[in-house]
């Protein structure tokens, strides 16, 4: 099994405009094989969204080493970066980020666009994504003309058209009801057993994280468990209520965008 | 914290988001401030009133155009301004504020911009107008330089005049204050977007009308104006709407017909984000298109009335200064004085020609009896490589014949081109009959010392016609070119008071003798480039407005384009087709419809308004590159602040 990202020992550290610093993540190491269903769970403040950034290659971290697909993006240029990360990884955002001036199918093929990658083989892409994540029907639809599910399957399509070797997800499902989460993370899971997608989940919900094959715990801006599933996922979920109880923090903030 | 205090706090601290509002504002403050002071200084009121009603009526108006357009442009910056500002009248009320207490809030902000900027505005239209003065005394060749003063009476009207404007604006923006319920104020505007929808007949009348005014423009003549003039403005005017309405959209579906090139890159960006924001500025694209086109074809119009004033003058004297000697009364000045006086004043002479002529009268021409002159063939070429011609082959018995009169800017009279001219000559008992070998259009000879009709001919013919005709028919014209000619209006007076005789037929310029028609187009000319300059100011304002309106929705947007992947060069590039829309296509829509009315009006006068509208085209073109080059650079800075590297 090839590994897909290792990060080893990764710190960040803000500095403030006086003498104050902030240590947001403090010697972090994890590791991610070919085909695996990870979540990152903890509480805010925790370096979550840091650490994700830090994945993304949109910061930078103080101290430590990243490989993605054997690629080390801490040592590209801006051009070389911008070429990385849309045929390296494919992201997933909280309130999905479709643009509204384009079709749901427009919006998919972005990425594809991006690298003029030929019309005809986008096509293909397009039926083939599409069937599996169950938009095939809304593909000439525009953002303002689905449902919140569809949206999100259509940003996870949009994140997995090109086939990226990393697919990293920011709290996926903070912006859908449960049902709608739930239909975004069977389609999820469905790419990562059909189609091997690595993926990297953030979250803080304990349903959302249930799909995971394994789930590391932060707090703190380290790393502090790991658990991962046996067969059932209602026991899982019991397991993570159980994990997270142990480690405290506040679980029911609202993230900020959530006003919006 | 008082009212006061959190007002002053507001615009201190957000600095960045008051400023455009302030120095829009400031602008057209200075602007208006200048207009009035340079109208009404002392030294101008005297060149009005020889303007007489028409050119009055002319001055007032554009005062009140200037101001009109101001309260357009500050009415709508500051409701634009209001409106971007609505999360933060959310917040304040959700803390507690009254409806009344808000307004009151804004009063104040308003009070103390309005004020600032007035301060401000007549400030710097103070220190302009030294400058603006000397460059105007130059330009229109006043008597005397005007002299600088402070005009107290303008800079009170102009504050006067925007006090009221401010606070007319101010309340008419508080009626909107306090009204939408609270969440709709903190929610962050997301714009609905509507499905484009457009007809294909409208799109395509919209081009074909656009078309068809532009082939009636171009093929309009003196005849038809009246009855064109209706048709043109309605088609120009609908089809433009059109344009934006609907062809814009018509034009983004059919692009996309072409997947190859649609599905490649930043097009798939580009086009279907510049569809949208087309139809969704489609008001305000085309008012500023209609109003580019307004603007610029008068002030393009203006300018080809100066510059032809100017070349009419050109053309009507070859040389810059000319004397004249008849039999009985010899040259006003000797060509030493002219000379001495010349470099007194920093002209130097470059030429200097003398030339014989012998008056004869042919009935020719005009088919009743008119003046023609003689002048000697050698005389001619020499006349003519002095000022850079191409010479003429001598002949031995036909003669050239320079017609004086097509540079006349309106020429009438019904012309006869005959094969030969039957000349007489006081004197001499039968009549001469010439044959022309070319006839030349051209003006030689000053037409107040050589008629309309110059004819040269042969040395040998022309010595003998000279010893047998009786000598008042011949006179004697010495011609002098100098450098600058444009400012050597005072030297013509001082060669004038030497000779004793001010405004004497015996002496002419080409400055003096155009001096009033051009120091009342240059007044034309000023006024509407003033008109322009407001306007300019205004409409890239409006742009600015509506653009850093729309910031914080695009920021997200950029932010979401550059974790899909999109570098920071692509980024720029989306952005520059993005914000160049909305800059250039008024823009290009509006000169467009300025060169064909100047195909108009290059029809009906004898005027070539194509090239001077077009290098008022080009000034506005360059003025609105470089207004985009500095939003871009603002909007860029704000779009990629806390992306991180």
């Amino acid at each position: 099994m090839t590994t897909v990202l290792k990060v080893e020992q990764i710190t960040k550290i803000y500095a403030s405009r006086g003498k104050m610093t902030y240590t947001a993540l403090n010697d972090v190491n994890m590791q991610l094989e070919q085909g695996e269903f990870v979540g990152i769970m903890g509480p805010s403040g925790s370096g979550k969204t840091t650490l994700l950034n830090i994945l993304a290659t949109i910061d930078k971290p103080t101290a430590g080493r990243i490989s993605i697909n054997g690629h080390n993006p801490l040592k590209m240029s801006n051009r070389d970066l911008s070429k990385f990360r849309r045929r390296e990884l494919g992201y997933v955002f909280q309130d999905f980020n479709l643009i509204d001036s384009l079709s749901i199918k427009e919006n998919m093929i972005l990425p594809l666009a991006l690298d003029k990658v030929s019309s005809s083989e986008i096509e293909r892409r397009v039926q083939f994504i599409a069937e599996r994540l169950g938009i095939e029907n809304i593909l000439d639809k525009r953002t303002y003309e689905i449902s919140g599910g569809q949206k999100q399957r259509t940003a996870i399509a949009r994140a997995v058209i090109h086939e990226p070797s990393l697919l990293l997800a920011d709290e996926l499902t903070g912006n859908l009801d449960s049902r709608a989460a739930k239909s975004a993370m069977d389609a999820l899971e469905q790419l990562n057993t059909e189609l091997g997608t690595t993926v990297l989940v953030v979250t803080h919900d304990p349903f959302t994280a249930s799909y995971c094959k394994r789930i590391l715990f932060i707090k703190d801006g380290k790393l502090f468990t790991e658990i991962r599933r046996g067969s059932s996922r209602p026991a899982f979920f019991q397991q993570i209520l159980d994990t997270l109880s142990l480690l405290g923090g506040n679980f029911d903030d609202i993230p900020s965008t959530r006003l919006t | 914290m008082t009212f006061r205090a959190l007002a002053l706090r507001n615009i201190t601290s957000n600095w960045h988001r008051y400023s455009a509002y302030f120095l829009s504002c400031t602008f057209s403050v200075t602007i208006f401030f200048l207009y009035i002071s340079y109208m009404y200084h002392p030294g101008l009121v005297q060149i009005q009133s020889q303007l007489g009603e028409i050119g009055q009526g002319i001055i007032v108006t554009c005062s009140i155009l200037i101001f009109g357009i101001s309260f357009f442009f500050v009415l709508y910056s500051s409701s634009g301004f209001i409106s971007s500002r609505q999360k933060e009248v959310g917040l304040f009320s959700l803390f507690g504020m009254s409806k009344w207490q808000l307004r009151l809030m804004f009063v104040y902000e308003n009070l103390l911009i309005a004020i600032a900027s007035i301060a401000v505005g007549i400030g710097t239209g103070t220190i302009l107008l030294k400058l603006f003065l000397m460059s105007m005394s130059y330009y229109m060749i006043l008597e005397s330089p005007l002299p600088f003063y402070f005009p107290i009476d303008a800079a009170i009207f102009t504050a006067v005049a925007y006090m009221a404007l401010f606070g007319l604006i101010t309340l008419w923006t508080l009626r909107k204050v306090g009204k939408k319920e609270l969440v709709e104020l903190i929610r962050s505007e997301k714009g609905n977007d509507q499905k484009l929808r457009f007809s294909w007949l409208l799109g395509i009348s919209s081009i074909v009308s656009l078309v068809y005014s532009y082939y009636l423009a171009w093929h309009t003549h003196v005849e038809h104006l009246g009855s064109r003039m209706f048709p043109i403005f309605v088609l120009a005017i609908a089809g433009t709407y059109f344009l934006y309405t609907q062809f814009s959209v018509l034009i983004v579906r059919v692009l996309k017909l072409n997947r190859s090139w649609y599905y490649n890159g930043t097009n798939l960006l580009n086009i279907s984000r510049a569809a949208h924001r087309v139809k969704e500025n489609a008001r305000v694209l085309f008012n500023i298109s209609i109003l580019v086109a307004v603007v610029l074809t008068s002030s393009a119009s203006v300018y080809a009335l100066d510059r032809s004033m100017h070349q009419h003058s050109r053309a009507s004297h070859s040389f810059a200064f000319s004397m004249l000697k008849v039999h009985d009364k010899p040259f006003l000045l000797t060509i030493d004085q002219v000379k001495t006086v010349a470099e007194q004043y920093q002209h130097q002479i470059t030429a200097v020609e003398e030339l014989e002529i012998i008056e004869a009268t042919s009935n020719s021409i005009y088919g009743r009896t008119g003046a023609v002159s003689l002048i000697r063939q050698s005389d001619l070429n020499r006349l003519l490589t002095t000022i850079g011609r191409q010479t003429l082959e001598p002949l031995d018995e036909d003669v050239y014949w320079f017609d004086q009169r097509v540079n006349e800017l309106f020429q009438g009279g019904n012309r006869i081109n005959p094969g030969t001219i039957e000349i007489q000559l006081e004197g001499l008992k039968q009549s001469l009959n010439l044959t022309i070998n070319q006839k030349i259009d051209d003006t030689l000879i000053p037409s107040r010392y050589a008629s309309g009709d110059v004819l040269a001919l042969p040395d040998l013919q022309w010595e003998q016609l000279y010893n047998q005709v009786s000598p008042k028919l011949i006179s004697k014209v010495i011609m002098v070119d100098w450098t600058n000619w444009e400012q050597s209006y005072w030297l013509v007076k001082e060669l004038e008071r030497l000779a004793d005789a001010p405004n004497s037929y015996y002496m002419t310029s080409r400055i003096t003798d155009n001096y009033e028609v051009q120091q009342t187009s240059s007044l034309g000319f000023f006024i509407g480039i003033f008109i322009s300059l407001m306007f300019f100011v205004a409409s890239g304002s409006i742009i600015y407005f509506k653009m850093f309106n729309d910031l914080q929705e695009d920021k997200s947007y950029y932010q979401s384009l550059i974790r899909i992947g999109l570098s920071i060069q692509e980024i720029k590039r989306v952005v520059n087709v993005q914000i160049g829309i909305i800059f250039f296509l008024p823009c290009i829509i509006g000169s467009l419809h300025t060169m064909f009315a100047m195909k108009t009006l290059s029809n009906i006068m004898n005027v070539d308004a194509m090239s001077y509208g077009f290098t008022i085209v080009l000034i506005f073109i360059v003025m609105q590159s470089l207004y985009f080059l500095a939003s871009r650079r603002a909007y860029l800075r704000v779009i990629l602040q806390g992306i991180a590297r």
